[in-house]
């Protein structure tokens, strides 16, 4: 009887919390600092899986006209595992670093059209029901999220595991760190940091 | 019930309690609140909304006194006509409080005056809250405390306890935060209720209300002016009052037309005239404020009404149907001494007509004018124009006459002057006292030293001191003088232009080291810079210039002017790899072949010479010790000429101590020599290279020098020398042998006498840097197939990917290795591999799009984000061009 009673005074004391610590309010903020205009924004991404792990680093420097980007340069570099061939000319480790620079320009990205690319994805979104183990301050949030299709808005996405980081300043987003687990079972992790 | 069950009736009890405490404890801190002034309307933009019939039978043609007396009887008790009916008492004010000061936000609250602070409402005034009374009663000396004015409902108001204690009975001013004296008003012992302007502050003499209460509290004291003031004699005064009297009424008007009836202020009175029946004129027509107390004949008329042509009028929209009459002036004209400025009242009549007007001098010469600030400017008279802002048709005219005040003095500037020749500089008067004329004559005492202009401009002449005087036009005894000295003017100092770098260009070899020069040009200009190599790795360069050569290349060496940053120079410093010569063995002794020789005269005989240690040169001049016996050539090739004995001689070029000599014995008669004869040099047969080694091993870079020695002795060892491979090693047709790049290569001999007589060495060159592996050992033909079956056999027992891809890569160059016979024997084992390679390829495609995916999600931070897109953008095309 005694247990009992803790257990359903400290349930309704830990909603009380999570209800004051977790208001939309915030997570609209967050939402909103997504999508300012950051001069660059730099991504990490890193697999790995059996052993085998691939990273790649894009950096985005981008200039703005009103609310367009004018300019911007993706500068990249990737790991990719080289394929070989009977006829020779294989490369002498079976993994290469890719890397090179595309530039965008009046809306172009070298010779590619930015005009009808398609996103498969919505974004993320911030709803307390998509997250557990919520911690949230004013310059940290990180949770588990434990609905992930909903948070990444999209169906189709097999991860799962997700920890989701943030840092941030009453101005600006300043890191986002993801990890999940892929649907073939690779780590994955995401990192970004932005500069205004 | 058990003591155990007491227990937990108690605890479940406390713990109920608890939870109640942490679910009610935040609205508890919401007793009293961060405090919420109202809103301030913009003065520019405010708009009268009161539309009542409650002053319809006003005369507003009347002004001052005559107004407000008016007024005074509308708003007064009901027994004279007025509108007062019910006289509220101090005591009961609570209760009306609940109508009149309620938080909208929360029912149990008050607004507490001067803060807008919202606190509960205990019930009683025994707590936090008392009653003001904006006009202090000061003891009842001014009215009685609690009836009367002391209990009007429009006049009291709920305040904190502590803050109404500290402003007692001090007048209204404006008071400077920080200043001495000046302190922030404390409310319930704190000043968190606000910031800035949001707090009340007080000295000894004066109050200052928080920003939002200041034109409430004027209005307010408006309202008991009038509506008690004939009653309890009470008046206002322009500074600080006492007992009856409070100030400081200009501040008051100040604050009343900055800060225009709030929403509250209005919603309060419409409560208020619901219950005691009168209203307070001040908040629906803020315009009576200025035709009262403007116009009431009192002293403080003057600095209410600059307060008005300062601040702007509530007149101006008050009533549109008054049409301004006339335009009266104070004062009525202007002497001004230049320099000085006076404020002019404009005042549009009839009351209630617009007071707007616009200002326009006559002559800008004379007098500026601004908003009724006139500004002498120069000695004159003009008028100035003021024209209704509403009709043009209404003016009048202010005559303004400038006087220039007296002139006192004249000061020049600077005072004084440094000029170079052929420089110039604008001098400038200043006439004291201020307005006074700056008019004057300039002159030079020394023309040849500097000249003035009629406006003041001095030009230097040559080297020198002049005096230049500024006599006033006016009164030419003011007079000001400074002095001007004037110097030579002094070359400026060379301007860098380039730079050169002594040597131009530089050949190194690994190791070495040069240091370079650099002169500045002009002469006399800074020739430090600052020295960088464009190619470490090739060469660097300390900041002295020394040059030290790294490895073979080309780097380009700059230096830069540290000067001026845009002027360089730079050189090309050539580095090759340090030749090495091992040290050629000295020559020790010579042998000459044949070592005798007895012919004919006639006959003849080359001699061949042959240098010791081998490797050593073989060239030397050859020389007959009697030339009437035999003769000698260059060659070596001996002729007999008489009978008799000669010795010949032969001296090394390159150690003319080192010389080998044989006998020659020329016979009467012709000999035949026995095989073979002088003639016929012996047959070749062979010849041999020094050093006799089979293969010799050189450094690339490296030179050697070879030999060649011909068998049987005295048969020619002219031969014609060749490289099997030109770019492994060279050699001259002196033997010379020069390592040019890494490798094999076969240095043959060939006979000049018989082309199929030959010698060969094997010459290995190693890489210098870093040393190559020794060349690959040829496969025996025979293994061939078989080292391919074991490098696929090998496949099967790799696991890891990188292990895959190193055994599948072992295999394919095994499998190019073998010739096209070869690989028709081992189809199984290729078979296999390409098996193999087949699966590696689709296994690390699962990685490449593995990787994919989570780059792809990645992109994926927002989608209404313009750089999300861009990232999408930036995988899609590396999709394309890359994978």
């Amino acid at each position: 009887m005694k247990k009992t009673f803790f257990v359903i005074i400290t349930l309704v004391l830990a909603m009380v919390c999570c209800v004051a610590c977790t208001d939309q309010g915030g997570y609209k903020a967050i939402e909103e600092a997504f999508e300012k205009q950051y001069s660059n924004v730099n991504i990490n991404v890193t697999v790995a899986k059996d052993g085998v792990t691939l990273k790649g680093e894009y950096k985005l420097s981008l200039w703005y006209n009103g609310n367009q980007i004018s300019y911007a340069t993706v500068d990249y570099s990737y790991d990719e595992l080289n394929k070989l061939s009977l006829d020779g000319n294989n490369g002498e480790s079976y993994i290469t670093v890719v890397s090179g620079q595309k530039k965008v320009s009046d809306g172009k990205l070298d010779s590619v059209e930015i005009n009808g690319i398609h996103l498969d994805y919505g974004g993320f979104r911030f709803k307390t029901d998509y997250f557990e183990n919520v911690y949230l301050s004013e310059t940290v949030f990180e949770t588990d999220v434990v609905d992930v299709k909903s948070f990444v808005g999209n169906d189709a996405f097999g991860g799962t595991d997700m920890h989701v980081r943030l840092t941030y300043s009453p101005e600006q987003l300043e890191t986002v760190s993801i990890t999940y687990i892929s649907a073939t079972g690779a780590k994955v992790s995401v990192n970004y940091s932005f500069t205004l | 019930m058990t003591q155990q069950r007491k227990l937990k009736l108690a605890l479940s009890l406390t713990l109920i309690a608890a939870l109640a405490l942490a679910l009610v404890l935040p609205f508890a801190t919401c007793v009293t609140a961060n405090a919420a002034p109202p809103v301030v309307p913009d003065k520019d933009t405010w708009v009268n909304t009161y539309d009542g019939t409650y002053y319809d039978n006003l005369n507003t043609d009347l002004t001052g006194s005559a107004f407000r007396s008016e007024l005074a009887r509308l708003i007064g008790p009901t027994s004279e006509g007025g509108t007062h009916k019910t006289l509220t008492r101090y005591d009961d004010l609570g209760g009306y409080y609940k109508k009149t000061d309620v938080d909208p936000k929360n029912s149990n609250n008050f607004i507490m005056f001067y803060t807008g602070t919202s606190v509960k409402w205990p019930g009683n005034f025994s707590g936090v809250i008392n009653r003001e009374h904006v006009w202090p009663k000061d003891g009842g000396k001014a009215f009685p405390e609690k009836t009367g004015p002391g209990g009007d409902l429009q006049h009291i108001r709920p305040c904190d306890n502590n803050l109404n204690s500290t402003r007692g009975s001090k007048s209204y001013d404006e008071l400077t935060p920080g200043s001495s004296g000046v302190k922030v008003v404390a409310e319930n012992g704190s000043t968190s209720y606000g910031k800035g302007e949001g707090l009340c502050y007080t000295n000894s003499t004066f109050f200052y209300p928080a920003k939002g209460y200041r034109g409430a509290t004027a209005r307010i004291l408006f309202y008991l002016q009038t509506r008690w003031g004939d009653d309890y004699n009470l008046t206002f005064v322009d500074g600080s009052g006492s007992n009856k009297t409070i100030g400081k009424i200009s501040t008051l008007l100040k604050w009343h037309i900055e800060e225009p009836p709030t929403d509250q202020e209005i919603l309060r009175n419409n409560e208020a005239a619901k219950i005691q029946g009168n209203r307070n004129p001040f908040i629906d027509h803020p315009e009576y404020a200025e035709m009262i107390y403007c116009n009431d004949g009192k002293s403080y008329n003057n600095a209410l009404n600059n307060v008005v042509a300062q601040y702007g009028s509530y007149l101006d929209n008050s009533n549109p149907t008054v049409q301004p009459e006339s335009i009266t002036l104070a004062p009525a004209s202007l002497d001004l001494v230049k320099g000085n400025s006076q404020t002019v009242t404009a005042t549009v009549l009839p009351a209630g007509a617009s007071q707007k007007v616009n200002w326009k001098t006559n002559n800008d010469t004379v007098a500026t004018v601004n908003n009724g600030v006139v500004y002498a400017v120069g000695k004159g008279s003009t008028t100035i124009t003021v024209t209704s802002a509403v009709n043009p048709e209404i003016e009048t005219t202010l005559n303004v006459t400038v006087k220039e005040p007296e002139l006192q003095s004249l000061r020049i500037s600077p005072d004084s002057l440094s000029l170079v020749e052929g420089g110039s500089y604008q001098l400038t008067v200043i006439a004291s006292p201020a307005g006074a004329s700056n008019s004057v004559e300039w002159s030079s005492d020394k023309d040849e030293v500097a000249t003035v202009s009629p406006i003041g401009l001095v030009t230097a002449g040559s080297k020198g001191s002049a005096t230049i005087t500024a006599t006033s036009t006016v009164n030419n005894s003011v007079k000001a003088t400074i002095n001007v000295t004037v110097t030579e003017q002094v070359a400026p100092p060379p301007t860098l232009a380039s730079l050169t770098i002594s040597p131009d260009r530089l050949s190194l070899t690994r190791g070495e080291t040069a240091q370079l020069m650099v002169t500045a040009s002009p002469a006399g200009t800074s020739n430090s810079v600052t020295w960088k190599s464009q190619n470490d790795g090739v060469a660097t360069v300390d900041q002295s210039g020394l040059v030290k050569a790294v490895t073979a290349g080309i780097a380009t060496i700059t230096a830069t002017s540290t000067v001026n940053s845009n002027i360089t120079q730079s050189i090309t410093v050539t580095v090759t790899e340090k030749v090495v010569v091992p040290p050629t063995p000295e020559l020790q002794y010579l042998t000459i072949s044949p070592s005798e020789l007895t012919f004919g005269p006639g006959d003849t005989c080359l001699l061949t010479v042959t240098a010791f240690p081998a490797g050593t040169s073989n060239s030397v001049t050859w020389k007959s010790g009697n030339i009437q016996v035999a003769t000698v050539s260059p060659d070596g090739l001996v002729k007999a000429v008489a009978a008799g004995t000669a010795t010949i001689t032969a001296t090394s070029t390159v150690n003319g101590s080192i010389s080998e000599s044989i006998t020659v014995t020329v016979t009467a008669d012709t000999v035949t020599p026995d095989p073979p004869g002088p003639d016929e040099p012996p047959t070749l047969q062979s010849l041999t290279i020094l050093p006799k080694d089979s293969a010799l091993t050189l450094t690339q870079g490296d030179s050697f020098l070879l030999s060649v020695t011909a068998s049987p002795a005295g048969a020619s060892n002219s031969v014609t020398w060749s490289s099997s491979d030109s770019q492994v090693a060279d050699v001259d047709s002196h033997g010379n042998v020069r390592a040019i790049g890494a490798g094999t290569a076969v240095i043959t001999a060939t006979s000049n006498v018989n082309a199929s007589v030959s010698a060969k060495i094997q010459i290995n060159v190693k890489s210098s840097v870093p040393d190559i592996p020794d060349p690959p050992k040829p496969d025996d033909p025979e293994d061939e197939g078989e080292d391919f079956k074991a490098a696929v056999a090998a496949i099967a027992g790799k696991t890891s990917l990188s292990d895959r891809y190193d055994a599948l890569l072992k295999a394919i160059e095994e499998y190019n290795k073998l010739s096209d016979e070869i690989k028709q024997t081992v189809a199984e084992q290729y078979s296999v591999l390409n098996e193999e390679i087949e699966r590696y390829n689709s296994d690390i495609q699962l990685y490449n799009n593995e990787f994919q995916v989570a780059t792809d999600f990645a992109s994926q931070i927002a989608a209404a984000s313009v750089t999300a897109v861009l990232l999408a953008v930036a995988v899609i095309v590396l999709k394309r061009t890359g994978r």
